[in-house]
């Protein structure tokens, strides 16, 4: 199935773009989903998704659609679906 | 006053200051607006803000809410004007580089609103002053860029049960929703832990910066008077490169350590 990914702020500035499609086994959860995008991009993801420890960064904005899910969520993901990364951004 | 809804300021303001005709002829224009009138406007007179940081977002916030007749706003920012600080700081000038921020931001409000009453405390917030600054003020808006100073606002607006309009940016991004206590997430609830990524100086333009502004200081009006929705929520994602505004749905977590029990 594909998924669309949009990534935003710093995850754009790591990874080049914007946003893509990927094609995932069914099925997929969304934490499935989102170890299998650092399998993909490497170390330029890896730290903004995960601690030195290897577990989710729990302050990630993961919205499946419009509806923000909390990080480690295991919510199956669809075929057509769109994912966005938001990472934390601040004032100044 | 007309009870209207949004903030309660029956406990927090007993010297309430009717509408004069002054009022009525600096604010003709808003006061067409068919749910706000004179009952809103005077909820304006009547209310006060913290503004923490009146950099870049929040000089714009500043300038706003100065604009539309906020009765008082609380500046904490500490520093002096840098050159570096004037693309976006709107209420920052070149003749005032080198001298303390928050002197130049409430001399240029009160150029704009002589009546406005403005309180500059030349400290950016900490755990040493947080309390006193958010109990001193119906309505806080964070316009901060580190994120320790945000967790202490958070934590304390929501034990002070106090609306805080958050707002952020990014390069050409802006993110920014309202935080209502005990209704809606809170900060801890998004990001519980301190953000990996961040970094204390990042790229961004002053046209960014002013649209989260301004968008935050229509949240203040909103929730201040009582009219419209505000983003109670939900938290508007918008990247200003294509002009992609979306709203996402925020989830509370009732095991937050910070609302969890309201």
């Amino acid at each position: 199935m594909t998924v669309k990914l949009k990534y935003m702020s710093q995850l754009k500035a790591a990874l080049g773009i914007s946003q893509e499609e990927i094609e995932i086994a069914t099925p997929c959860t969304l934490d499935q989903l989102l170890s299998g995008l650092v399998e993909k991009h490497g170390d330029n993801l890896k730290p903004l998704l995960f601690d030195q420890a290897g577990t989710f960064q729990r302050s990630l904005l993961i919205c499946l659609g419009d509806q923000q899910l909390p990080v480690g969520d295991t919510t199956p993901v669809n075929d057509g679906d769109e994912v966005t990364l938001i990472v934390p951004i601040s004032g100044g | 006053m007309t009870n209207l809804p949004g903030i309660d300021q029956s406990d927090m303001n007993p010297r309430h200051q009717p509408l004069s005709n002054d009022d009525r002829a600096i604010y003709e224009w808003q006061l067409r607006v068919p749910d706000f009138g004179e009952a809103g406007q005077e909820r304006l007179k009547n209310a006060s803000v913290l503004i923490s940081r009146c950099g870049g977002l929040g000089s714009v916030v500043a300038y706003e809410l100065a604009a539309a007749g906020v009765g008082k706003i609380v500046l904490a920012h500490a520093g002096t004007v840098k050159p570096s600080d004037l693309n976006r700081q709107l209420l920052m000038t070149h003749d005032w580089l080198g001298k303390p921020r928050v002197e130049s931001a409430a001399r240029r409000l009160n150029d704009l609103n002589p009546e406005l009453e403005t309180e500059i405390v030349p400290e950016n917030v900490s755990a040493d002053n947080v309390q006193r600054l958010v109990d001193q003020v119906d309505l806080i808006v964070d316009a901060t860029p580190l994120f320790e100073e945000r967790f202490a606002l958070n934590s304390e607006a929501v034990r002070q049960r106090k609306p805080l309009v958050e707002c952020a940016m990014y390069e050409l991004e802006i993110q920014i929703t309202t935080i209502l206590p005990g209704e809606t997430p809170c900060l801890n609830c998004l990001y519980p832990n301190h953000p990996a990524a961040w970094k204390r100086e990042f790229p961004v333009f002053g046209a960014v910066s002013g649209t989260v502004g301004c968008l935050g200081a229509m949240e203040a009006i909103k929730v201040i008077s009582g009219i419209g929705e505000p983003l109670a929520g939900e938290m508007i994602v918008a990247d200003l490169r294509n002009m992609n505004f979306r709203k996402v749905l925020l989830r509370r977590d009732p095991q937050c350590a910070i609302c969890g029990a309201l």
